[in-house]
Protein backbone atom coordinates (compact mmCIF):
# COMPACT_ATOMS: atom_id res chain seq x y z
CA UNK A 1 0.00 0.00 0.00
CA UNK A 2 1.62 3.64 -0.83
CA UNK A 3 2.06 5.92 1.78
CA UNK A 4 -0.90 7.33 3.30
CA UNK A 5 -0.88 11.73 3.23
CA UNK A 6 -3.20 13.47 5.46
CA UNK A 7 -3.73 17.37 6.01
CA UNK A 8 -2.84 18.65 9.47
CA UNK A 9 -3.08 22.26 9.31
CA UNK A 10 -5.16 25.08 7.33
CA UNK A 11 -5.15 28.85 6.61
CA UNK A 12 -7.36 30.93 4.78
CA UNK A 13 -7.52 34.83 3.31
CA UNK A 14 -10.65 34.96 2.09
CA UNK A 15 -13.63 37.37 1.33
CA UNK A 16 -15.33 36.16 4.16
CA UNK A 17 -13.02 36.17 6.46
CA UNK A 18 -9.39 35.91 7.08
CA UNK A 19 -8.31 33.18 9.67
CA UNK A 20 -10.26 29.93 9.41
CA UNK A 21 -12.27 30.18 12.17
CA UNK A 22 -13.57 33.04 10.77
CA UNK A 23 -14.12 32.03 7.35
CA UNK A 24 -15.54 28.72 8.68
CA UNK A 25 -17.95 30.35 10.97
CA UNK A 26 -19.05 32.85 8.23
CA UNK A 27 -19.36 29.43 5.63
CA UNK A 28 -21.93 27.83 7.43
CA UNK A 29 -23.61 31.20 8.41
CA UNK A 30 -23.97 31.36 5.03
CA UNK A 31 -22.40 34.69 4.61
CA UNK A 32 -21.94 36.17 1.28
CA UNK A 33 -18.68 38.28 0.35
CA UNK A 34 -20.11 39.24 -3.01
CA UNK A 35 -19.88 43.20 -3.01
CA UNK A 36 -20.29 45.89 -5.37
CA UNK A 37 -17.14 47.16 -7.23
CA UNK A 38 -18.03 50.86 -7.14
CA UNK A 39 -14.73 52.39 -8.93
CA UNK A 40 -11.92 50.96 -11.17
CA UNK A 41 -10.26 54.39 -11.24
CA UNK A 42 -9.44 55.95 -13.82
CA UNK A 43 -11.43 53.41 -15.68
CA UNK A 44 -15.25 54.07 -16.39
CA UNK A 45 -17.25 52.09 -14.43
CA UNK A 46 -19.69 51.71 -17.34
CA UNK A 47 -17.18 49.81 -19.27
CA UNK A 48 -17.82 46.63 -17.17
CA UNK A 49 -20.50 44.71 -18.11
CA UNK A 50 -20.03 43.05 -14.43
CA UNK A 51 -19.71 45.21 -11.37
CA UNK A 52 -19.69 42.97 -8.65
CA UNK A 53 -16.78 40.48 -6.86
CA UNK A 54 -15.42 38.80 -3.99
CA UNK A 55 -13.08 41.67 -2.81
CA UNK A 56 -10.77 41.46 -0.06
CA UNK A 57 -11.27 45.20 1.32
CA UNK A 58 -8.79 46.32 3.56
CA UNK A 59 -6.32 43.67 3.86
CA UNK A 60 -2.97 44.99 4.56
CA UNK A 61 0.02 42.32 5.05
CA UNK A 62 1.65 44.09 7.73
CA UNK A 63 -1.17 42.83 9.77
CA UNK A 64 -0.05 39.50 9.20
CA UNK A 65 3.23 39.30 8.36
CA UNK A 66 6.77 39.95 9.16
CA UNK A 67 8.12 43.36 8.59
CA UNK A 68 9.20 43.33 4.67
CA UNK A 69 7.96 39.97 4.38
CA UNK A 70 5.36 40.66 2.02
CA UNK A 71 6.80 43.65 0.42
CA UNK A 72 8.68 42.84 -2.80
CA UNK A 73 5.42 40.67 -3.63
CA UNK A 74 1.81 41.46 -5.81
CA UNK A 75 -1.29 40.85 -3.71
CA UNK A 76 -1.64 37.16 -4.40
CA UNK A 77 1.80 36.14 -3.06
CA UNK A 78 0.75 38.31 0.18
CA UNK A 79 -1.94 36.19 0.63
CA UNK A 80 -0.23 33.27 -0.09
CA UNK A 81 2.42 34.06 2.74
CA UNK A 82 -0.51 35.48 5.31
CA UNK A 83 -2.44 31.66 4.47
CA UNK A 84 0.26 29.68 4.53
CA UNK A 85 1.68 31.19 7.98
CA UNK A 86 -1.69 30.41 9.75
CA UNK A 87 -1.53 26.69 8.35
CA UNK A 88 2.02 26.61 9.54
CA UNK A 89 1.04 27.38 13.17
CA UNK A 90 -2.10 25.12 12.99
CA UNK A 91 -0.37 22.53 12.29
CA UNK A 92 2.48 22.97 15.09
CA UNK A 93 4.78 22.42 12.23
CA UNK A 94 8.06 23.43 13.15
CA UNK A 95 10.86 24.28 10.53
CA UNK A 96 13.38 23.98 12.91
CA UNK A 97 12.31 20.10 14.04
CA UNK A 98 12.37 19.23 9.91
CA UNK A 99 14.69 18.08 7.45
CA UNK A 100 13.68 21.18 5.14
CA UNK A 101 14.91 19.32 1.95
CA UNK A 102 12.16 17.11 3.08
CA UNK A 103 9.30 20.26 2.70
CA UNK A 104 8.04 21.05 0.01
CA UNK A 105 5.51 24.02 -1.59
CA UNK A 106 3.62 23.76 -4.32
CA UNK A 107 1.55 26.32 -5.07
CA UNK A 108 -1.72 26.70 -7.25
CA UNK A 109 -2.37 30.42 -8.80
CA UNK A 110 -4.07 31.45 -12.25
CA UNK A 111 -3.21 34.68 -13.16
CA UNK A 112 -0.45 35.43 -10.68
CA UNK A 113 1.60 38.98 -10.24
CA UNK A 114 -1.12 41.27 -11.96
CA UNK A 115 -1.41 44.35 -9.88
CA UNK A 116 1.73 44.61 -10.48
CA UNK A 117 2.08 43.50 -14.22
CA UNK A 118 -0.62 45.52 -15.40
CA UNK A 119 0.56 49.04 -13.92
CA UNK A 120 3.88 48.38 -15.25
CA UNK A 121 2.47 47.70 -18.46
CA UNK A 122 0.22 50.58 -18.47
CA UNK A 123 2.53 52.65 -17.60
CA UNK A 124 5.48 51.55 -20.56
CA UNK A 125 3.04 51.93 -23.14
CA UNK A 126 1.60 55.19 -21.97
CA UNK A 127 5.07 56.97 -20.94
CA UNK A 128 7.39 55.09 -23.40
CA UNK A 129 10.40 55.10 -20.55
CA UNK A 130 11.63 51.42 -21.00
CA UNK A 131 14.13 52.50 -17.95
CA UNK A 132 11.37 53.13 -16.15
CA UNK A 133 9.65 49.49 -16.02
CA UNK A 134 10.25 48.73 -12.15
CA UNK A 135 13.59 46.17 -11.73
CA UNK A 136 11.12 44.10 -9.52
CA UNK A 137 8.57 43.78 -12.46
CA UNK A 138 10.11 40.41 -13.94
CA UNK A 139 10.31 38.45 -10.45
CA UNK A 140 6.60 39.56 -9.49
CA UNK A 141 4.93 38.61 -12.22
CA UNK A 142 6.88 35.23 -13.40
CA UNK A 143 4.56 32.88 -11.82
CA UNK A 144 6.10 30.99 -9.55
CA UNK A 145 7.04 33.99 -7.07
CA UNK A 146 4.31 32.86 -4.22
CA UNK A 147 6.00 29.28 -4.06
CA UNK A 148 9.89 30.87 -4.12
CA UNK A 149 8.56 33.31 -1.20
CA UNK A 150 6.88 31.24 1.01
CA UNK A 151 9.70 28.76 0.71
CA UNK A 152 11.91 31.73 1.42
CA UNK A 153 9.87 32.61 4.30
CA UNK A 154 10.15 30.04 6.47
CA UNK A 155 13.45 27.76 4.83
CA UNK A 156 11.55 25.04 2.93
CA UNK A 157 13.97 23.68 0.49
CA UNK A 158 12.49 20.65 -0.62
CA UNK A 159 10.60 20.15 -4.13
CA UNK A 160 9.23 23.74 -5.03
CA UNK A 161 6.47 23.77 -7.74
CA UNK A 162 3.70 26.01 -9.09
CA UNK A 163 0.79 24.63 -11.06
CA UNK A 164 -1.01 27.12 -12.94
CA UNK A 165 -4.00 25.53 -14.65
CA UNK A 166 -7.02 27.83 -14.48
CA UNK A 167 -9.29 27.22 -12.29
CA UNK A 168 -8.21 23.89 -11.52
CA UNK A 169 -5.03 24.86 -10.22
CA UNK A 170 -4.68 24.34 -6.64
CA UNK A 171 -7.10 21.18 -6.86
CA UNK A 172 -3.47 19.75 -9.22
CA UNK A 173 -1.13 21.30 -6.37
CA UNK A 174 -2.82 19.44 -3.60
CA UNK A 175 -2.93 16.33 -5.78
CA UNK A 176 0.66 16.63 -6.53
CA UNK A 177 1.33 17.38 -3.03
CA UNK A 178 0.19 14.06 -2.25
CA UNK A 179 1.84 12.25 -5.08
CA UNK A 180 5.14 14.10 -4.21
CA UNK A 181 4.57 12.58 -0.35
CA UNK A 182 4.00 8.91 -1.70
CA UNK A 183 6.71 9.10 -4.31
CA UNK A 184 8.99 10.08 -1.21
CA UNK A 185 10.46 12.98 -2.12
CA UNK A 186 8.92 14.78 0.52
CA UNK A 187 7.78 14.42 4.05
CA UNK A 188 5.64 17.36 3.83
CA UNK A 189 4.53 19.96 1.47
CA UNK A 190 3.33 23.62 2.03
CA UNK A 191 0.18 23.60 -0.11
CA UNK A 192 -1.33 26.91 -1.79
CA UNK A 193 -3.85 28.26 -3.59
CA UNK A 194 -3.79 31.81 -4.44
CA UNK A 195 -4.91 34.41 -7.07
CA UNK A 196 -5.66 38.42 -6.58
CA UNK A 197 -6.66 39.74 -10.29
CA UNK A 198 -9.79 41.38 -9.30
CA UNK A 199 -7.42 44.19 -11.62
CA UNK A 200 -8.87 46.84 -14.41
CA UNK A 201 -7.50 44.27 -17.45
CA UNK A 202 -8.51 40.77 -16.22
CA UNK A 203 -11.89 41.82 -14.89
CA UNK A 204 -12.11 43.44 -18.28
CA UNK A 205 -10.72 40.56 -20.29
CA UNK A 206 -13.59 38.15 -17.87
CA UNK A 207 -16.42 40.58 -19.16
CA UNK A 208 -15.44 40.38 -22.53
CA UNK A 209 -15.44 36.39 -22.67
CA UNK A 210 -18.68 37.08 -21.27
CA UNK A 211 -18.11 34.84 -18.69
CA UNK A 212 -18.98 37.25 -15.68
CA UNK A 213 -22.36 37.53 -13.78
CA UNK A 214 -24.18 40.98 -15.30
CA UNK A 215 -27.55 40.29 -13.66
CA UNK A 216 -27.11 41.28 -9.92
CA UNK A 217 -25.30 44.55 -10.10
CA UNK A 218 -27.20 45.87 -8.11
CA UNK A 219 -28.00 43.23 -5.52
CA UNK A 220 -24.37 41.79 -5.44
CA UNK A 221 -24.69 39.24 -2.73
CA UNK A 222 -27.22 37.34 -5.24
CA UNK A 223 -24.94 37.41 -8.01
CA UNK A 224 -23.03 34.28 -7.78
CA UNK A 225 -25.97 31.51 -7.52
CA UNK A 226 -24.49 28.09 -8.50
CA UNK A 227 -26.87 25.71 -9.67
CA UNK A 228 -30.03 28.29 -9.53
CA UNK A 229 -31.90 28.94 -12.54
CA UNK A 230 -31.51 32.85 -12.18
CA UNK A 231 -27.08 31.63 -12.86
CA UNK A 232 -25.84 34.36 -15.28
CA UNK A 233 -21.90 34.16 -15.07
CA UNK A 234 -19.40 33.57 -12.52
CA UNK A 235 -18.57 36.09 -9.87
CA UNK A 236 -14.90 36.92 -9.75
CA UNK A 237 -13.07 36.42 -6.32
CA UNK A 238 -9.66 36.65 -4.71
CA UNK A 239 -8.01 34.97 -1.79
CA UNK A 240 -5.84 32.33 -0.67
CA UNK A 241 -5.87 28.59 1.15
CA UNK A 242 -3.48 26.72 2.64
CA UNK A 243 -2.78 23.22 3.60
CA UNK A 244 0.06 21.57 5.42
CA UNK A 245 -0.11 17.94 3.77
CA UNK A 246 2.23 15.28 5.22
CA UNK A 247 2.76 11.43 5.14
CA UNK A 248 0.70 9.84 8.18
CA UNK A 249 3.85 8.41 9.32
CA UNK A 250 5.63 11.23 9.54
CA UNK A 251 2.37 13.42 11.24
CA UNK A 252 2.28 10.55 13.45
CA UNK A 253 5.65 10.62 14.73
CA UNK A 254 5.50 14.48 15.61
CA UNK A 255 1.90 13.49 17.24
CA UNK A 256 -0.01 15.87 14.61
CA UNK A 257 -4.11 16.68 15.04
CA UNK A 258 -4.86 15.31 11.30
CA UNK A 259 -7.89 17.13 9.71
CA UNK A 260 -8.56 14.48 6.41
CA UNK A 261 -6.51 12.26 4.12
CA UNK A 262 -5.95 13.14 1.12
CA UNK A 263 -6.50 9.52 -0.52
CA UNK A 264 -6.70 10.10 -4.28
CA UNK A 265 -6.45 12.05 -7.20
CA UNK A 266 -7.01 12.21 -11.08
CA UNK A 267 -5.42 15.19 -13.88
CA UNK A 268 -6.80 14.92 -17.05
CA UNK A 269 -7.58 16.79 -20.17
CA UNK A 270 -11.03 17.17 -22.23
CA UNK A 271 -8.40 18.23 -25.46
CA UNK A 272 -11.82 19.62 -26.24
CA UNK A 273 -12.15 23.56 -26.18
CA UNK A 274 -9.67 26.10 -24.43
CA UNK A 275 -13.34 27.44 -22.16
CA UNK A 276 -16.49 25.63 -22.47
CA UNK A 277 -16.32 21.72 -21.05
CA UNK A 278 -17.96 19.10 -22.94
CA UNK A 279 -21.59 18.72 -22.86
CA UNK A 280 -22.01 15.41 -22.39
CA UNK A 281 -20.03 15.13 -19.00
CA UNK A 282 -17.89 11.98 -19.85
CA UNK A 283 -14.91 13.69 -19.83
CA UNK A 284 -15.54 14.87 -15.82
CA UNK A 285 -17.11 11.92 -14.99
CA UNK A 286 -13.68 9.91 -16.49
CA UNK A 287 -11.72 12.23 -14.30
CA UNK A 288 -13.94 11.76 -11.38
CA UNK A 289 -14.10 7.89 -11.82
CA UNK A 290 -9.92 7.81 -12.21
CA UNK A 291 -9.73 9.76 -8.59
CA UNK A 292 -11.98 7.52 -6.66
CA UNK A 293 -10.39 4.35 -8.10
CA UNK A 294 -7.24 6.05 -6.91
CA UNK A 295 -8.25 6.68 -3.43
CA UNK A 296 -9.52 3.10 -3.54
CA UNK A 297 -12.97 4.15 -2.84
CA UNK A 298 -16.37 3.21 -4.65
CA UNK A 299 -18.84 5.92 -5.71
CA UNK A 300 -21.63 4.24 -3.13
CA UNK A 301 -18.72 4.93 -0.21
CA UNK A 302 -18.74 8.60 -0.94
CA UNK A 303 -20.80 10.85 1.09
CA UNK A 304 -19.85 14.77 -0.21
CA UNK A 305 -18.65 16.60 -3.00
CA UNK A 306 -17.30 20.03 -3.11
CA UNK A 307 -19.01 20.64 -6.54
CA UNK A 308 -16.76 23.24 -9.25
CA UNK A 309 -19.86 25.06 -9.75
CA UNK A 310 -19.00 28.75 -10.77
CA UNK A 311 -22.71 29.73 -11.18
CA UNK A 312 -22.18 29.43 -15.29
CA UNK A 313 -25.12 28.17 -17.41
CA UNK A 314 -23.36 25.56 -18.83
CA UNK A 315 -20.59 24.64 -16.26
CA UNK A 316 -23.15 23.79 -13.46
CA UNK A 317 -25.21 21.68 -15.73
CA UNK A 318 -22.28 19.70 -17.23
CA UNK A 319 -20.98 19.51 -13.81
CA UNK A 320 -24.36 17.41 -12.42
CA UNK A 321 -24.32 15.73 -15.46
CA UNK A 322 -21.17 13.85 -14.69
CA UNK A 323 -22.17 13.42 -11.22
CA UNK A 324 -24.88 11.66 -12.35
CA UNK A 325 -22.64 9.73 -14.56
CA UNK A 326 -20.52 8.45 -12.06
CA UNK A 327 -22.82 8.08 -8.58
CA UNK A 328 -26.34 7.26 -10.14
CA UNK A 329 -28.66 6.47 -7.46
CA UNK A 330 -26.49 8.00 -5.03
CA UNK A 331 -26.31 11.04 -6.87
CA UNK A 332 -29.17 12.01 -4.70
CA UNK A 333 -27.95 10.79 -1.46
CA UNK A 334 -24.43 12.97 -1.55
CA UNK A 335 -24.21 16.19 0.31
CA UNK A 336 -23.57 18.88 -2.27
CA UNK A 337 -22.42 22.13 -1.88
CA UNK A 338 -20.68 25.25 -3.94
CA UNK A 339 -18.41 27.40 -1.88
CA UNK A 340 -18.60 30.35 -4.76
CA UNK A 341 -21.55 30.68 -3.44
CA UNK A 342 -20.13 32.50 -0.87
CA UNK A 343 -16.56 34.05 -2.05
CA UNK A 344 -16.94 33.95 -5.70
CA UNK A 345 -14.20 32.04 -7.98
CA UNK A 346 -10.84 32.73 -6.61
CA UNK A 347 -9.59 30.96 -9.45
CA UNK A 348 -6.21 29.74 -8.48
CA UNK A 349 -7.13 29.94 -4.75
CA UNK A 350 -10.66 27.80 -5.82
CA UNK A 351 -9.19 24.01 -5.12
CA UNK A 352 -7.64 24.92 -2.17
CA UNK A 353 -10.42 26.52 -0.61
CA UNK A 354 -12.28 23.37 -1.45
CA UNK A 355 -9.62 21.21 -0.03
CA UNK A 356 -10.05 23.18 3.18
CA UNK A 357 -13.64 23.36 3.34
CA UNK A 358 -13.77 19.85 2.47
CA UNK A 359 -11.68 18.87 5.48
CA UNK A 360 -13.56 20.80 7.79
CA UNK A 361 -17.15 19.19 6.45
CA UNK A 362 -15.37 15.97 7.20
CA UNK A 363 -14.55 16.70 10.31
CA UNK A 364 -17.17 18.69 11.79
CA UNK A 365 -19.65 16.79 9.72
CA UNK A 366 -21.35 20.42 8.71
CA UNK A 367 -22.15 20.97 5.48
CA UNK A 368 -22.18 24.77 4.83
CA UNK A 369 -24.66 26.28 2.52
CA UNK A 370 -25.20 26.93 -1.24
CA UNK A 371 -26.23 30.27 -1.24
CA UNK A 372 -28.72 32.01 -3.77
CA UNK A 373 -30.57 28.60 -4.52
CA UNK A 374 -33.79 30.03 -4.82
CA UNK A 375 -35.45 28.12 -7.86
CA UNK A 376 -33.14 25.34 -8.45
CA UNK A 377 -32.12 24.93 -12.12
CA UNK A 378 -33.50 21.16 -13.00
CA UNK A 379 -30.85 20.71 -15.16
CA UNK A 380 -28.67 20.84 -12.32
CA UNK A 381 -30.98 19.58 -9.50
CA UNK A 382 -29.07 17.11 -6.77
CA UNK A 383 -32.00 16.26 -3.79
CA UNK A 384 -29.06 16.96 -1.77
CA UNK A 385 -28.02 20.66 -2.43
CA UNK A 386 -29.42 22.81 0.12
CA UNK A 387 -29.48 26.75 0.60
CA UNK A 388 -29.75 26.13 4.58
CA UNK A 389 -26.68 24.44 6.12
CA UNK A 390 -26.92 20.74 6.51
CA UNK A 391 -25.71 18.12 9.43
CA UNK A 392 -23.84 15.05 7.63
CA UNK A 393 -21.64 12.28 8.92
CA UNK A 394 -19.43 12.42 5.95
CA UNK A 395 -16.57 9.80 5.47
CA UNK A 396 -15.51 10.52 1.68
CA UNK A 397 -15.57 13.83 0.22
CA UNK A 398 -14.83 14.50 -3.34
CA UNK A 399 -13.47 18.00 -4.58
CA UNK A 400 -14.16 18.44 -8.60
CA UNK A 401 -12.37 21.34 -10.03
CA UNK A 402 -12.22 22.48 -13.79
CA UNK A 403 -10.42 24.81 -15.10
CA UNK A 404 -9.92 26.78 -18.92
CA UNK A 405 -7.43 24.89 -21.14
CA UNK A 406 -9.63 21.87 -21.22
CA UNK A 407 -8.32 20.35 -17.91
CA UNK A 408 -9.87 18.44 -15.23
CA UNK A 409 -9.45 17.55 -11.76
CA UNK A 410 -10.93 15.35 -8.63
CA UNK A 411 -9.25 15.07 -5.41
CA UNK A 412 -10.42 12.37 -2.82
CA UNK A 413 -10.03 13.08 0.89
CA UNK A 414 -11.20 10.37 3.48
CA UNK A 415 -11.96 11.33 7.22
CA UNK A 416 -9.26 9.88 9.34
CA UNK A 417 -11.01 7.09 11.33
CA UNK A 418 -12.47 5.63 7.64
CA UNK B 1 19.22 74.36 -10.06
CA UNK B 2 20.51 71.26 -8.17
CA UNK B 3 23.41 72.26 -5.38
CA UNK B 4 25.71 69.50 -3.61
CA UNK B 5 22.98 69.86 -0.15
CA UNK B 6 20.40 68.88 -2.52
CA UNK B 7 21.65 65.95 -4.21
CA UNK B 8 22.75 64.53 -0.85
CA UNK B 9 19.77 65.17 0.90
CA UNK B 10 17.54 63.96 -1.72
CA UNK B 11 19.44 60.79 -2.05
CA UNK B 12 19.89 60.15 1.78
CA UNK B 13 16.05 60.68 1.58
CA UNK B 14 15.17 58.23 -1.04
CA UNK B 15 17.48 55.55 1.02
CA UNK B 16 15.33 56.71 4.24
CA UNK B 17 12.16 56.05 2.73
CA UNK B 18 13.48 52.62 1.00
CA UNK B 19 14.97 51.48 4.35
CA UNK B 20 12.27 52.27 6.19
CA UNK B 21 14.15 53.84 9.12
CA UNK B 22 14.91 57.56 9.95
CA UNK B 23 17.37 59.87 7.16
CA UNK B 24 19.24 61.07 10.67
CA UNK B 25 20.88 57.45 10.83
CA UNK B 26 22.21 57.33 7.00
CA UNK B 27 25.63 58.85 6.42
CA UNK B 28 27.66 59.03 2.97
CA UNK B 29 30.26 56.85 4.79
CA UNK B 30 27.67 54.22 5.20
CA UNK B 31 28.53 50.85 3.10
CA UNK B 32 25.36 50.10 1.07
CA UNK B 33 25.67 46.07 1.61
CA UNK B 34 27.83 46.14 4.74
CA UNK B 35 26.13 48.84 6.69
CA UNK B 36 22.69 49.14 5.48
CA UNK B 37 22.20 45.83 4.74
CA UNK B 38 20.93 46.21 1.08
CA UNK B 39 21.97 43.01 -1.42
CA UNK B 40 22.63 43.51 -5.11
CA UNK B 41 19.06 43.66 -6.00
CA UNK B 42 18.15 45.99 -3.50
CA UNK B 43 20.74 47.70 -4.88
CA UNK B 44 19.57 48.21 -8.00
CA UNK B 45 15.73 48.73 -6.57
CA UNK B 46 17.28 51.81 -4.62
CA UNK B 47 19.01 53.37 -7.69
CA UNK B 48 15.54 52.98 -9.76
CA UNK B 49 14.04 55.48 -7.05
CA UNK B 50 17.02 57.85 -7.14
CA UNK B 51 16.83 57.51 -11.54
CA UNK B 52 13.19 59.06 -11.25
CA UNK B 53 14.28 61.86 -8.23
CA UNK B 54 17.35 63.33 -10.57
CA UNK B 55 15.32 61.94 -14.06
CA UNK B 56 18.77 59.84 -14.83
CA UNK B 57 19.22 56.97 -16.71
CA UNK B 58 22.36 55.05 -14.42
CA UNK B 59 24.31 52.84 -17.40
CA UNK B 60 25.51 49.58 -16.26
CA UNK B 61 28.70 49.92 -16.31
CA UNK B 62 28.84 52.52 -13.42
CA UNK B 63 27.19 51.03 -11.12
CA UNK B 64 30.29 49.00 -10.38
CA UNK B 65 31.71 52.32 -8.17
CA UNK B 66 28.71 52.63 -6.25
CA UNK B 67 29.28 51.09 -3.00
CA UNK B 68 28.91 53.37 -0.39
CA UNK B 69 26.46 56.22 0.30
CA UNK B 70 29.15 58.71 -0.74
CA UNK B 71 29.82 57.42 -3.63
CA UNK B 72 26.27 57.62 -4.91
CA UNK B 73 26.02 61.25 -3.82
CA UNK B 74 29.38 61.96 -5.63
CA UNK B 75 27.96 59.92 -8.53
CA UNK B 76 24.68 61.79 -8.73
CA UNK B 77 25.97 65.35 -8.28
CA UNK B 78 28.73 64.34 -11.39
CA UNK B 79 25.66 63.54 -13.59
CA UNK B 80 23.35 66.69 -12.06
CA UNK B 81 26.24 69.60 -12.06
CA UNK B 82 24.97 72.47 -13.57
CA UNK B 83 25.83 72.94 -17.11
CA UNK B 84 29.20 75.65 -17.10
CA UNK B 85 27.45 77.40 -20.05
CA UNK B 86 24.52 77.38 -22.28
CA UNK B 87 26.41 75.50 -25.20
CA UNK B 88 26.92 72.31 -22.59
CA UNK B 89 23.52 71.88 -22.32
CA UNK B 90 23.17 70.03 -25.15
CA UNK B 91 25.54 67.61 -23.79
CA UNK B 92 22.37 66.66 -21.57
CA UNK B 93 20.64 65.20 -23.23
CA UNK B 94 18.81 61.98 -21.55
CA UNK B 95 16.63 64.22 -19.84
CA UNK B 96 15.21 66.03 -22.56
CA UNK B 97 14.26 63.12 -23.96
CA UNK B 98 10.99 62.99 -21.88
CA UNK B 99 9.61 65.86 -23.16
CA UNK B 100 10.21 64.78 -26.50
CA UNK B 101 8.26 61.78 -26.17
CA UNK B 102 5.77 63.62 -24.52
CA UNK B 103 4.97 65.82 -27.39
CA UNK B 104 3.57 63.71 -29.89
CA UNK B 105 1.12 62.25 -26.78
CA UNK B 106 0.00 65.63 -26.18
CA UNK B 107 -1.15 66.57 -29.65
CA UNK B 108 -2.55 63.37 -30.30
CA UNK B 109 -4.89 62.90 -27.67
CA UNK B 110 -7.15 65.87 -28.49
CA UNK B 111 -7.34 65.18 -32.29
CA UNK B 112 -8.53 61.24 -30.75
CA UNK B 113 -10.99 63.21 -28.19
CA UNK B 114 -12.61 65.27 -31.52
CA UNK B 115 -13.21 61.82 -33.29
Amino acid sequence: MSTRVVITGLGVVSPIGIGVPQFWKAALEGRSGISAITSFDPFPLEGYRSRVAGRIVGFSPEEYLPAGQGDRVDRYAQFALVAAKEALADADFKMEREDPHRVGVIVGAGMGGMVMGEREITQLYEQKRPHRVHPNFIPVITLNSASGIVAMAYGAKGPNLTISTACSSSAHALGQAMNAIRAGTADAVIVVGADASITPLVFAGFCSLRALSTKYNDAPERASRPFDSGRDGFVMGEGAGALILESLAHAKKRKARIYAEVAGYAATSEAHHMVIPREDGEEVATTIRLALKDAGVTPAQVDYINAHATSTSVGDAVEVKAIRLVFKSRADKLAVNATKSLVGHTLGAAGSLAGIVSALTLTSGQVHPTLNLDDPDPACALAGLSKEQQTRKAKVALINAFGFGSNNAAVVLKAVSS
Amino acid sequence: MANTTDVSGKIIQALAEYLKRDATSITPTHHLREDLGLDSMAVIEMLYRIEEVFNLQIPDQDLVGLTTVGHVIAYVEGRVAPAPSKTAAKTVAKPAAKTVTKKPAATRSPKSKKA
